[in-house]
């Protein structure tokens, strides 16, 4: 058989076998719908709460792609700027890790309430969550720069700019690549979580308001469906950001090169 | 042989293109990796730095480059012109290949006219050197998908691309195989006498020293100094049939016991 085939066809048959045992389990135990609801009722929930579940995804989406997009933009931006000066970088980096390491649960709530507006207060939590992987590996990649070409550039008497376009840029990647992918899941639970904290209604309500309406009313399909959706959406994103990593990566760096053997 | 003494008597015309005096590198942590050295290379000459591994050669190579800065000392190119030097008349060609993985053979070469603004006949140049080295068929390779070989000339493509008066060169084809390195050797040396480039070479190959070379200086190991000098006084161009002749075998046995004597001495300063 072939690798590409088993590289899907393995995990896609685990997953259908982990399907039809947990709806056999339920129904052989009979457990209660409002305890764990069987993969059927959950697709069938999925269905017929469709106009209300996808309006919560499009909000919880938006504050994702939103929140990347934001922790590209200053995330880049900041490693850009510590490696233009290591003074900056000692300077600052310690209040970068402190923003990491404060749970978003933490400061969520003093967000909302300092920014009026609930859809950028939700889209500053997720943008802390989800910018500290950016900062770090393009700070990385950006120094991670071949000395002999380093060499070469000062040679040819390159200036600030043009070592950082033409040799620090490209060199950073397949690093940012790296941290893009980590912070696509992060920009995710960031946004979730702060929904949670946030858990007021109204018509721009996300995902995990839906979770947390349907567990007060013990609505255990709808949550699963939410939840269902939620990783979908997590999925959807590693699946986008690996694409693009593919697509500019594919011809010259060891990460996205398809090779003849298996290295063990 | 008429061609060779004209040549001699032309370099000693023709102006200085380094000129080192007094130079001398040590390393903050104390490494004292370059003695006292003074050498003058005129426009024209292929000269080689040969020595063992760690003598300095290398050091005083990216010195020359302007890579480095000497301890004490100083560096001078084309002392004798009045108009400053500018990085378009020097080249230099490292150990490894030092290509950008993410570029195409033929923007790594475009890299030079890039980076100093030279926006004159672009594509002329890069044809031309690309031909130089024989990679035309290869624009549009990237240098994962070439051998060793062929990136290395890639790296020479990217040197000449700028029409350099100075090429530097330290062990550019020390991580080949015999073959490979035999045929770039001809090649870089074919490629001195038609451009009329100056060189200067670095190597801990007798053999390379010997066929590249119209002088070559001997150093000792660290810290480097310059012990001895022998002008390979052959014509051009050397031919497969100069590297198998007694003349040959006499020049190596002639370098060989330069570079005894050096490590010799450095022995006995050391005991």
């Amino acid at each position: 058989m072939s690798t590409r085939l088993l590289r899907y066809l393995a995990p896609g048959t685990v997953g259908v076998a982990f399907l039809f045992l947990w709806e056999g389990l339920v129904r052989a135990f009979e457990v209660p719908f409002y305890l764990v609801p069987s993969p059927v009722l959950v697709l069938r929930t999925l269905v017929h709460d469709a106009p209300l579940l996808l309006g919560s995804l499009v909000v919880t989406l938006k504050i994702t792609v939103l929140a990347l997009l934001l922790s590209v933009v200053l995330g880049v931006g900041i490693a850009f700027l510590f490696v233009q000066s290591r003074t900056l970088e000692r300077s600052l980096f310690p209040y970068v890790v402190l923003l990491q390491v404060t749970p978003i649960v933490a400061i969520a709530p003093l967000i909302i309430i300092w920014v009026k507006d609930p859809l950028a207060a939700l889209v500053i939590c997720a943008t802390i969550v989800a910018i500290f992987p950016i900062i770090s590996n393009t700070s990385l990649g950006l120094r991670s720069v071949d000395p002999g070409l380093a060499d070469l550039f000062h040679l040819y008497g390159a200036g600030r700019w043009q070592t950082l376009a033409r040799l620090r840029v490209p060199s950073a990647l397949p690093y940012f690549f790296a941290g893009l992918r980590v912070a696509g899941g992060l920009a995710l639970i960031g946004a979730v979580v702060a929904e949670f904290v946030a858990g007021t209604g109204g018509t721009g309500s996300g995902l995990a308001y839906q979770i947390l309406q349907a567990g007060l009313q013990l609505n255990i399909p709808r949550l699963f469906a939410a939840l269902v959706l939620i990783t979908l959406t997590g999925v959807a994103i590693f699946l986008l950001v690996s694409l693009a990593a593919n697509l500019t990566l594919r011809r010259w760096h060891e990460s996205e090169l398809a090779t003849e053997h298996q290295i063990r | 042989m008429p061609t060779n003494h004209q040549s001699l008597i032309t370099n000693h015309r023709s102006s200085v293109a380094v000129q080192v005096e007094g130079a001398t590198k040590t390393y903050p942590s104390g490494l004292a990796a370059l003695g006292m050295v003074d050498v003058q290379v005129r426009e024209g000459e292929f000269v080689t730095l040969l020595g063992p591994s760690g003598c300095g050669k290398s050091t005083l190579l990216r010195m020359v480059g302007g890579l480095l800065q000497p301890s004490t000392g100083n560096v001078r190119l084309w002392p004798e012109s009045s108009h400053a030097t500018s990085h378009q008349h020097l080249a230099f060609v490292f150990q490894s290949p030092t290509l950008m993985p993410w570029a195409s053979v033929e923007r790594n070469v475009r890299l030079p006219l890039d980076l100093t603004h030279s926006g004159a006949d672009t594509e002329s140049k890069i044809r031309s050197a690309l031909e130089l080295v024989g990679l035309r068929g290869f624009r549009n390779a990237y240098p994962r998908e070439l051998s060793g070989g062929m990136q290395m000339r890639v790296s020479i493509a990217r040197a000449l691309v700028t029409e350099p008066r100075l090429l530097l060169m330290d062990e550019p084809f020390g991580a080949l195989d015999e073959i490979t390195r035999n045929r770039l050797d001809r090649e870089i040396r074919d490629l001195w006498a038609r451009r009329s480039l100056t060189a200067l070479f670095v190597t801990h190959s007798i053999y390379e020293a010997v066929f590249l070379s119209t002088r070559v200086l001997v150093m000792s190991a660290r810290p480097g100094r310059i012990v001895g000098e022998i002008a390979v006084d052959e014509p051009h161009p050397r031919t497969d049939a100069f590297r198998v002749s007694e003349r040959f075998a006499r020049w190596c046995a002639q370098l060989s016991d330069l570079l005894a004597d050096a490590s010799g001495e450095s022995n006995r300063d050391a005991a």
